[in-house]
Formats: structure tokens, sequence, C-alpha cells
């Protein structure tokens, strides 16, 4: 229960829902009854944190389990913050309202680079020592997973095991692990000695790095347990894989509401600048029986109206009509809604939207990435303008008559002119919406470009590009609004600021996690908000470390310099990323996985079995 | 179709889901426990929930009352039963029955309010002030009210709105039990009655809890 001291914090705050547990299918066990608990932490606000899907699957895992309680905790809005401090209230757990730091695992998602400060804020406040050399004791051991990740490198100070992969079987295996370290009374060192050898865990600490003379890194070498490479763990089989019965229905409004229901793993597409297209390969699908299962019983236990199918690329799933057939006879008749986000334009079909469009109508939106074919080539897009049209097409004469369209600027090899064709992709939708004869009459059309800044990442074949300048960024965004000439065409950017923060930390190595302590103390937090970046404090932060960010974000590394995740395999080869990367250079395609394998190299990590072949 | 009327409770770690979240979280309530509610018609189906009067954050209760529309012949015992099972911690559907007044004829609220002091004399000097005052002709405090469509301070006669009051001191422990206007037009927080109070003696409570315990029609009749 909470304690006195929370309860009369909590009327003096914002939302005090957020903090106080207690929501429909939460879990509450008695500690006394429970080998281990695990605090898993996300380390951003409570309605974002309850939005993410991958928190609700391992809580499950583990509450699945009669030894071990999961908790949830948030990072606390800046009020609660302030009176947490002023008041000594130590960071606690929503279900027991107990201290986090007396939990035996406290568990981070690494959702995004920004979150990093995020993270030391929430250890700060939970009254846990920020690195991992301060904390001597077998527990409380601090974990950590999610895309971020793959390239933990500038978090590997504080952290004290990396989850790679796929986490519903590597959280149990933890659980286990830790279990039976803690009646053994092992040390720190026995039990990180174990968890090392496991596939899907990467304990940094046993990885020396060396540098050369220019800051680049000259070698990494394994000790201890660990071995040369640690390699991600997945889930082979979709259909079995643990998914909840139960969603924790949140009391007050968070961002995304609703069922989700994840019908694939990875993607066929290898889109170049995409990093969940690699880091989540090979392609895995759940049948659709399995998926209207879950859905069912997800709505009648959570009541929730709205479904949304959820992957990296939901048109390209091929249950996708069966599917949409069958579960639009309850559906419609519980009247519950149907979302179908991250849709292609090349295979939207007039069948899928009519499907879209039976209780409520959600926005559509698709995503060309470039402007012009060329760029489009590049990246590996692989749709064209005419897939464009005869989308929109499909959907003015459906009745919609906003669409939003997403690309990116400062992509490799983009030219001026690549910008201007942004501009002149999103008239050529305003004009197609006047030429139409059954076009919704009475209204006019809106077209909402987003342009957010391309960030190279790790695991992609864009991971050796340099990142364009802030100041190329600003010329490239202001040349994109002076090409737009309609007020039809709404355009959002991003600041150009927290785009370049994002590239250092995204391709950082280890010697950044003195810059994340430094930009922490400095009052650095909730980054990934703009209204709370702190530019100016993580630029005192790298020059205090006597690091320079731009060696990070805008260097052209070579294929053979040895990058800071190299020691992490994520199935995709590296010779098939410099092939990508080549090809890129000459805007030469590669066709996506049920046309043609392109051998990447993923299918070992599942026995040599890829969906995209089976499935095509 | 018939309407139907739910008096629940709001305790525990409940009473800090805002008003426009209960009714969010209702709506949920009532699919999950699959009544067979009545659909509005129109372009955003929803089922018909209506709440009597908005229970401030913070605040516990027992006289929480919603109403809703419902097709076929579900007993109220059943809808009882199959909500219960399927409500958060601290929300607890208490009777169902058909509605017998109006919303709009609420005039008061009956509360009961516990204030804890950090000393047993502040609760003392608290107890005797607070009689003092209440018992006067004029107690002023400024709530937030509206001016066309400014929003302004607007200075109001707190003795206006307060129809019984019991004030007792045990310990450090203020008990204040109290029947304060509550409806569309008059509406006294009793957090604002408290706080008012305390400004004119000049101390502030540690902790304080307040319940509303029954809602009062203007012919005086407990709302039901």
């Amino acid at each position: 229960m909470l304690s006195e001291k929370i309860q009369k914090i909590l009327l003096e705050v914002q939302k005090p829902g957020r903090y106080v547990g207690g929501e429909l299918n939460s879990v509450v066990k008695d500690k006394d009854s429970v080998a281990v608990r695990y605090a898993f932490c996300f380390p951003d606000t409570y309605e974002i944190g309850m939005s993410h899907l991958g928190m609700k699957i391992l809580y499950s895992v583990v509450n699945n389990r009669d030894d071990a309680w999961c908790e949830r905790v948030f990072a606390p809005d800046n009020d609660m913050e302030e009176k947490m401090r002023e008041q000594n209230v130590p960071l606690w757990a929503l279900e027991s309202g107990d201290d986090v730091k007396d939990f035996d695992l406290i568990g981070f998602t690494l959702q995004y680079e920004l979150s990093f400060s995020n993270v030391l804020n929430m250890l700060d406040l939970a009254g846990v020592p920020l690195y991992s050399k301060d904390r001597p004791d077998m527990t409380p051991i601090v974990v950590a997973g999610g895309p971020c990740a793959c390239n933990a490198e500038p978090m590997s100070d504080f952290i004290d095991v990396f989850m790679l992969g796929d986490g519903e079987e590597t959280t149990d295996l933890l659980i286990s692990l830790v279990k039976k370290h803690k009646e053994a009374g092992s040390s720190k060192l026995d039990f990180l000695r174990d968890v090392a050898q496991h596939k899907g865990f990467y304990v940094p600490a046993f990885y020396d790095v060396e540098y050369n003379a220019d800051g680049t890194i000259s070698s990494v070498t394994a000790k201890e347990t660990a071995p040369e490479k640690a390699e991600k763990a997945i889930v082979s089989d979709m259909d079995k894989a643990v998914y909840p019965e139960k969603f924790i229905v949140p009391s007050i409004e968070v961002v995304h509401d609703r069922v989700t229901a994840e019908i694939f793993r990875g993607c066929i597409r290898g889109c170049r600048f995409c990093q969940a297209g690699f880091l989540y390969r090979p392609i895995r699908e759940k049948s659709p029986e399995v998926v209207e299962e879950q859905c069912k019983k997800l709505c009648e236990t959570s009541g929730y109206d709205e479904i949304s199918l959820c992957s990296l690329s939901t048109s390209d799933y091929t249950g996708l009509q069966p599917l949409l057939n069958s579960m639009l006879d309850w559906t419609t008749k519980d009247k519950i809604n149907i979302a179908l986000p991250s849709l292609r334009v090349d295979n939207f079909s007039d069948e899928l939207m009519e499907k879209l469009a039976v209780v409520r109508r959600s926005s559509l939106t698709f995503a060309p990435e470039a402007g012009t074919q060329r760029l489009r080539d590049a990246i590996n897009k692989n749709v064209t303008e005419e897939d464009v049209m005869s989308t929109v097409d499909k959907a003015f004469a459906g009745g919609w008559t906003a669409v939003k369209l997403y690309f990116m600027i400062g992509l490799p090899t983009e030219t001026l002119d690549d910008v201007a064709g942004i501009a002149q992709l999103g008239q050529k939708v305003v004009d197609e919406f006047y030429r139409l004869p059954d076009r919704p009459k009475g209204k006019g059309v809106q077209v909402s470009i987003s342009a957010s800044s391309f960030v190279p990442k790790p695991f992609t074949p864009f991971q050796w590009e340099p990142q364009d300048t802030q100041e190329m960024l600003a010329e490239k965004q202001e040349h994109l609004m002076a090409s737009v000439t309609t007020k039809k065409i709404k355009i959002s950017t991003h600041t150009t600021q927290t785009s370049f923060m994002e590239g250092v930390l995204a391709r950082g190595d280890r010697r950044l996690s003195k810059v994340i302590e430094l930009a922490w103390r400095k009052g650095c937090k909730f980054d990934s908000w703009d209204d709370q970046f702190r530019y100016d404090k993580w630029m005192e932060a790298f020059e205090e470390a006597g690091i320079d960010p731009v060696f990070y974000a805008n260097r052209r590394r070579d294929y053979d310099e040895i990058l800071p995740w190299d020691h992490l395999d994520y199935g995709v080869s590296k010779t098939f990323l410099i092939n990508e990367n080549k090809k890129a250079h000459e805007s030469v395609t590669t066709p996506h996985c049920r046309i043609k394998c392109a051998g990447c190299g993923a299918n070992k990590l599942n026995g040599g079995k890829c969906d995209a072949l089976s499935k095509a | 179709m018939r309407s139907v009327r739910l008096n629940f409770s709001k305790t525990g770690r409940a009473i800090y889901i805002s008003h426009l979240d209960v009714n969010r979280m209702m709506t949920r309530a009532v699919r999950r426990a699959q009544l067979p509610m009545w659909y509005t018609e129109g372009f955003n189906p929803h089922p018909y929930i209506a709440f009597a009067l908005p229970l401030s954050l913070g605040q516990s209760s027992d006289c929480e009352y919603m109403d809703i529309r419902i097709e076929g012949d579900m007993t109220d015992e059943e809808i009882r039963q199959r909500l219960n099972a399927t409500l958060p911690e601290g929300i607890s559907i208490l009777s169902v029955g058909a509605p017998v007044h109006d919303a709009k004829d609420i005039s008061a609220a009956q509360y009961f309010v516990k204030i804890i002091f950090e000393t047993d004399a502040e609760a003392s000097l608290f107890c005797e002030k607070a009689d003092e005052l209440m018992k006067g002709a004029e107690l002023i405090a400024e709530k937030p009210g509206k001016k066309g469509h400014r929003k302004i301070m607007k200075q109001v006669n707190l003795i206006d709105f307060i129809f019984e009051r019991k004030i007792t001191c045990t310990g450090n422990v203020v008990n204040l039990q109290c029947s304060l206007a509550a409806g569309n037009t008059n509406n006294l927080n009793p957090t604002l009655l408290v706080e008012t109070i305390e400004n004119c003696v000049g101390i502030h409570h540690k902790q304080l809890y307040v319940v509303r315990k029954k809602l009062i029609t203007k012919n005086n009749e407990i709302f039901r």
C-alpha cells in the first residue's frame, strides 16, 4: 500500500493517478511468497510507458511465474520529482508502493536514445548507485533491453547486464538465474559469469575496449566467461510466444489506450534507413487464428473499443485479408474499431480501405520517406509515385479528406532537389484531390507532411554514413518550407539539436557514459521532450569530458573500422550491410524478401528458417 | 430501453482518478461486464452514461451515482454483480435501482472531514476558531469564477453555503461533519472551507481526508 508520505504528496501534483497503481488487471502478489522481485522501469512518463507493448508482454512473462513478481515504475514528472526530493521519498513501484532499491532486479527498456538521462535520474531517485561498479552486491541487478540495447555502449558503465533481442525467453531465464544465485548466496561476479554464457545476454564489464590515437576503436576483447560476440535471442514461434491475456487498463488517459495485437515480428522490406527492419529479423508471423483469439480475449478483459494490428509493415502480413474478414464479424457487432498503423502505399487495396471505415474512421498515414524516385531507390523504399497516387485516389474516393505523409530529410546522397521533391509530391496529392470527380463534396483537402531528420543507426546499411550537420539540416528544412506554395499542405519538422544528440548517442561508444552522467548532473532529463531538452547543458558536458560529439554524429566511417557494436551479433551479416550500403550509393534497389532472399544471414538465428520464404 | 441508477463508492487508490477518467473507466467497465447497453446513434456510437455530481480529486465517497440505459431484461442484481466483478480497486457498486430523483434537484452534500495536525495544540486551536468562524456572518474566500468569458477570482461568503456543521477534536485530529451546498448552481468544496479557516487561523494541516456521505435534494430528501 502507499505510504502516508506518498499519499500526502499525491494531492500536490498534476495527475496523481499516474503514481498510484491499482488499475484493473494489475498484478498484486504476496511479496513474502515470491523469490524474485522485478521492477520494470520505463524511463518516461506513465502515459507514454503504459502505451508500450513490450512492457505488457514482459509483465505477463514474469507474473505468469508463481515465484516472481513484476511491478511497474515510470519516470515521475518534474512536479512529482521536486516533491519526492524535498520530502525524501524514494522512487516506488506502482503495485506494492515499495521502494525500487529493495527489488532484486531493476530492468529498463531503452526505446530511444534520448531517454538515457532519465535512466540515471530514476536510479538516483530510487537511491541506487548509478555506476555498475558501485553496486557490489548480488542485488539489485540493473538490466536493460529494447532496441537501443543493440548499441548500449554509452550506457555500459551503468548497466550490469543488457538483454539483446526478444525478451520473452531471456526474461524468464534471467528470473531463474537470479533466483538460483540468490538462493546459493552467490556473489555478483558469480552471477554475471553465469548469465554471460547464455544467448541473449551481454555483460559489458566483460569486454575490454582499446582505442587508437585518432579516437577510433583498436580492439574489443572478451574476458571472463563472455563469448567473443554476444548474440541476440529470438522467439522462434510467434504462435507459442507468451502474449498477455489481460492488459492493464490505465485508469487515466494514456497515449495509446487500446488493444494492441502484434501480428508479426521482423520485416521483409529492407529499407536501408530503418533500424527496426534489420534488428528484428528474421521475419516471424503469428497465424491469423492466434491473433484473432488474442484480440477477442483482450477486448473482453479490457473493455477497449479499438484494436491496433501492429507490426513494422502491417499490409505485408500474409494473413491480413482472412484475419480482417473474420474479425469484422464480431468487431462490428461489438462496435470495436480496427486500426492499421504502418500501411504501405504499394499494397493498399480497396477492400482494405472499406474495412478500415466500418465502425469509426481513423486517420490515414503513409510514408513515402523521400521526395524523388532516385532517393527512394537509394534508401530501398521500393515505392513509386504511382503507388502514392493510386493510394490517395482510393482514400479520397473512400471519403477521406486528410492524409498524413511521412518523409525524412538528411538521407544519404540527398540533394536540395530531393528535398523540393517532398513539396512537389505533396502538391501532386493536393492536385489529385481536385482532379477526382468523386471526391468528397464541399470539403477541402489537408495534406500533413512530417519531415523528420534522418539519424544513421547501428545495424543498418547506413551505419557508416555521416549524419547531416545541423546547418545542413536547417538549410534543407528552410528549402522545404520555401518549396511549398499552398496552405493545403502543412509541414512539420524536428528540431535539429535533438536529432544531433540522438545521432551522437545512437552510434556512441562507452566513453560517452561520462558525458551522460555529466549532462544528467547539470539537470538534463526528458531529453525527448522538446520543451525540456537542454542542448546547451549537453554541449557543456561534452566540453568538460573533452569529447567531440561531431566525431560520433558527422563522421564517415570506413568499412573496416571497428564499430562500438561490432561485438554484438544481431544476425544480419556485416558483408550484407556493406553491399547494401554500396547499392545505396548507386541508387540500386534490393527486392523485398518474398521476391528474392537477399541473404542477410539473420535466418541463422532461427535454424535457417525464415517466414519470408515459406510464406512467399 | 430503461434507465438504471447505480450507486457506487470511490475509496483507496481510486480517489486519485479524476471525474473525466471515471467516466472513461465506466464506459469500459460496462463493456467488460457485457451489459446490454443502449448505444447512442450517429457517427460515433457510445453507451449512454451520466453522472449525478462530480467528485473532487483526492476525496472518497459512498454516494456516487451513475445513470445508464440498457436494453433487454437483465436484473438489477445481475448488473451489480457483473460490474463488481470487473471494476478496478477502490470502485464498488453498492446498489442498483430505478432513478428516483432528478440530478438537477441536488442541493447539498454531507461530508465527513478528518483533519490531522502536527500537534494537539494546533488541532484544538483550529477546532475552536473554526466553530467561531462558522457561527459568524461572514467567511470570505476567493473562488475561480467567470465574468462573461473571462476567468476571474470571485469573492464569496462561505457561510451562505454551510447548512449544517459539527466539529470535534481528539488529540491532533479534528473531525468535521458538515452539509454543504452542492449541485449545479452553488457548490462548496470542503477542502476550500478547511483551507479558508486555516488561512484565518494561520496554521496548516498535515493530512486531510474528505468522505462524501450523502447527496441531498432541494426537498431535503436523500438523493437516490
